[in-house]
């Protein structure tokens, strides 16, 4: 700190300081260092971290080396892991070489002339696993395994109950049925209407026994009668008469009505035996046995494993409509945004400029068939850039490949992305010619095990998808199927081997239509056919045995509440309406006798 | 001896005192503070922070200040930002700049960069003023009260004894 006086000097030895500037080239310096000793293997390490995380599994770089005079970048021997089995690359690549134009490079824009990417090899083993530790950065799209986790195409999984083959297991083991009756009892269906019934026949009796008290009795009946004779004596019309005829009205309303409540409530109580079908489902699905009542098991078994692929290639389509987005044309520029609500990059397109990124071209050769996981392959990537509708071009990939050591043979596949305008379009054309599946699971559980152990396959995909629209269409033919089938239960193994027996080939069809929440799926196949025949006839008499043992103990259970609701339905009509009819009987021998009395009146005064 | 060494380093920073250079180190401070530090004006700020004789102390402090403040305006000014962008009749301007060598490495194209690259400018002069007005003020009790602290009195006594 320094006197007042120093203060009134503003710039008292010169504007720079000279020492500063000395260590401003000691920077340099050592920035020439970094790039000369560290730069490479940083920018390996940054570019392992964000392509792994694109990638949804470990991307591994064994080495770069990087060049600015002429620009070039080189990587040796690229591994790129596989989701589902992470000890294993899905492919990795010998030599990857990218050369970029130095002119954008002074204006942050990265054009590469050409790529070439050679020696490919398919499913090589690795040295670590491949199950990412990072962190995930939020501005990408979420990776493959995050992705599955939420919840796109609920309508589809929605739809998707659990595959029947799964609870066959159940037949086998002893199944505690009055356990489960009890269990539930409170919440099936006709034991809620039969307590129902009887709050309304309590409610509804109390207001009969009120009708009840409210009857003429036999004084009543006597001081009409008086009263009734009076009145013809005097040869008046009187409101004795009125008396007797309006009680004997309201008594016959409420007789009716009475018997009509009683005849509705008895009525709604057999008719419970209706709802008994629901009840044994109910009971059923607590057992945890299966519906039986399919035409085709194959959207259940297959189901799951298709909407897998499905959001698996939704990421992809997702992370290319991010990356590549469509332009929005001002007047003078295309502007492209990217990141989210908050932080955004702004792209402007002007016509006759470069994008900020763009691969003119990418090719992929090799030809290391005949070494160990050696693939044959040939492709082009071409149009792949940041900004497509400054670009104006889409992006074509093709590819064909070939790998007769695992019998993959005659693989092509065929994308085109078109972002130049909104909606976002892309397509895909996927064939496979024949490849050897093998391991495949078709039911996988505790109790029972359905795989295909070996077949050979062929499959053509097609997909197009333009904004929300997505229509997907596939077909895999499968020849030659040898089937691994275990289970605990003996006579599940054998009756599902007898099922299977002679299904050598079948296809499965597929296809996902709509937009949004109505997307439908449709799929079908022999395999799924035949083992919903088969669950209907081969295990129909073990649930058809069990519906029966569950019925008859409802019946017996449901007993117990139905039997006393109706005898006390019984004792009302015999004990309750009786009363009511004598009463409209005394009052109308009443209103006879009036008219006989005064008949015989008129018939003396006549003869006098 | 740390203690001493420590102030040597903070005597020195304080090298260059007058209140120009103290306002003109809050301001460059401010700047560094608010600018993300992947930019290109931010690198050449910098570099101007340690060529140009302004005072390094009140640099250091007032980048601090400054860094941790920015986050907590983080949401207006990238609405700034995305709104300076997003003008129709800037457009063309964009543009131009975002095609034109060395200028797309300021990563102007950026909302919060944007945004806080404005914010800086308008708060250059009122930051300034305001700065010289309480260090030509306050500058003197501080003095003393520096020169009152154990450390400094400690710190004179050595080099009295020691040169």
């Amino acid at each position: 700190m320094s006197t007042t006086e120093d203060s009134q000097a503003s710039f008292p030895q010169g504007l720079i300081r000279w020492r500063g500037c000395g260590l401003m080239v000691v920077l340099f310096a050592f920035a020439g260092v970094y790039y000369s000793f560290f730069a490479e293997n940083h920018f390996r390490k940054i570019l392992q971290e964000s392509l792994s995380e694109v990638h949804g599994a470990a991307i591994d770089i064994e080495s770069l080396k990087l060049t600015l005079f002429p620009p070039v970048v080189e990587f040796h021997k690229v591994e790129f892991g596989n989701v589902e089995r992470p000890n294993r690359n899905l492919f990795e690549l010998d030599k990857v070489r990218l050369e970029m134009a130095f002119g954008p490079l002074l204006r942050k824009k990265l054009i590469i002339e050409s790529m070439e990417a050679s020696g490919v090899r398919y499913a090589t083993a690795r040295s670590h696993p491949a199950t990412l530790v990072y962190e995930f950065n939020t501005d990408l799209a979420p990776s493959l395994m995050d992705r599955a986790a939420t919840g796109i195409y609920a309508s589809i999984r929605n739809e998707l109950i659990d595959n029947p083959l799964r609870h066959l297991g159940q037949l086998g083991t002893g199944l505690s049925i009055q356990s489960t009756i009890e269990f539930l009892f409170e919440r099936l269906q006709t034991v809620a209407t039969l307590k129902e019934l009887s709050e309304q026949l309590n409610e509804k009796g109390a207001l009969w026994e009120k009708y009840r008290a409210e009857l003429p009795t036999p004084a009543v009946f006597a001081g009409m009668k008086t009263r009734l004779t009076r009145e013809t004596a005097s040869q008046k019309v009187g409101a004795a008469q009125t008396e007797v005829s309006e009680s004997s009205r309201e008594i016959t309303e409420r007789m009716n009505q009475v018997r009509s409540e009683l005849t509705d409530i008895r009525r709604q109580v057999l008719e419970t035996q209706g709802s008994l079908g629901e009840d044994v489902t109910q009971v059923r699905r607590q057992l945890g046995l299966p519906r039986t009542d399919f035409d085709d098991l194959t959207e259940l078994t297959f189901g799951p494993r298709w909407l897998s692929l499905l959001e698996r290639l939704s990421y992809w389509i997702d992370l290319s409509r991010r990356r590549m987005p469509p332009g929005t044309t001002t007047g003078t520029a295309v502007i492209s945004l990217q990141g989210t609500e908050t932080e955004r990059s702004f792209h402007f397109g002007l016509p006759g400029t470069l994008p900020t990124f763009h691969l003119k071209k990418a090719t992929l050769h090799s030809e290391e068939a005949g070494k160990p996981n050696g693939l044959k392959i040939q492709g082009e990537v071409t149009g792949l850039t940041s900004d497509p509708s400054q670009l104006g071009q889409p992006l074509n990939l093709k590819l064909t490949a070939d790998y007769p050591e695992m019998g993959f043979r005659d693989f092509s596949l065929d994308v085109f992305i078109d972002h130049k305008t909104s909606p976002p379009q892309e397509k895909i054309d996927l064939k496979l010619g024949s490849f050897r599946l093998t391991d495949w699971s078709i039911t996988e559980a505790s109790d029972i095990t359905l795989k295909i152990a070996n077949a050979l396959t062929n499959l053509e995909l097609k997909g197009a998808f333009q904004g929300e629209e997505v229509h997907l269409d596939w077909n895999i033919g499968l020849s030659d199927i040898n089937y691994t089938i275990a289970s605990r239960f003996n006579q599940v193994e054998t009756t599902l081997k007898e099922m299977l027996n002679g299904m050598y080939s079948f296809d499965v069809k597929g296809s996902i239509e709509g937009s949004g929440a109505d997307l439908r799926l449709t799929t079908s196949s022999g395999l799924g056919k035949q083992l919903a025949e088969g669950l209907k006839h081969e295990f129909r008499h073990q649930f058809g045995a069990i519906d029966e043992s569950i019925r008859s103990q409802l019946v017996e259970r449901f007993a117990t509440i139905r039997d006393p609701l109706l005898s006390r339905v019984r004792e009302y009509n015999e004990s309750l309406l009786p009363q009511f009819e004598t009463a409209i009987r005394t009052l109308n021998g009443l209103k006879a006798e009036t008219i006989r009395s005064s008949k015989n009146k008129d018939s003396v005064s006549l003869n006098q | 001896m740390i203690w001493y060494y420590l102030t040597r380093f903070l005597v020195w920073l304080n090298d260059d005192n007058s209140n120009t250079q103290y306002a003109w180190g809050i301001v460059v401070g401010m700047s560094l503070g608010m600018i993300p530090v992947v930019t290109l004006h931010w690198l050449v700020l910098f570099g101007l922070a340690i060529c140009l004789r302004i005072n390094l102390f009140s640099l250091i402090i007032s980048w601090i200040v400054f860094g941790a403040a920015s986050p907590l305006f983080k949401a207006p000014i990238q609405s700034l930002g995305t709104s300076i962008l997003s003008k129709p009749s800037l457009t063309g301007t964009w543009a131009t700049l975002y095609h034109a060598p060395f200028f797309p490495f300021t990563q102007f194209n950026h909302s919060h960069v944007m945004g806080s690259t404005i914010a800086m400018i308008l708060l250059i002069f009122p930051v300034y003023k305001i700065s010289w007005f309480f260090v030509n003020r306050y500058r003197e009790p501080v003095h003393q009260f520096w020169r009152s602290t154990r450390v400094h009195r400690a710190y004179v006594h050595y080099r009295r004894f020691s040169s």
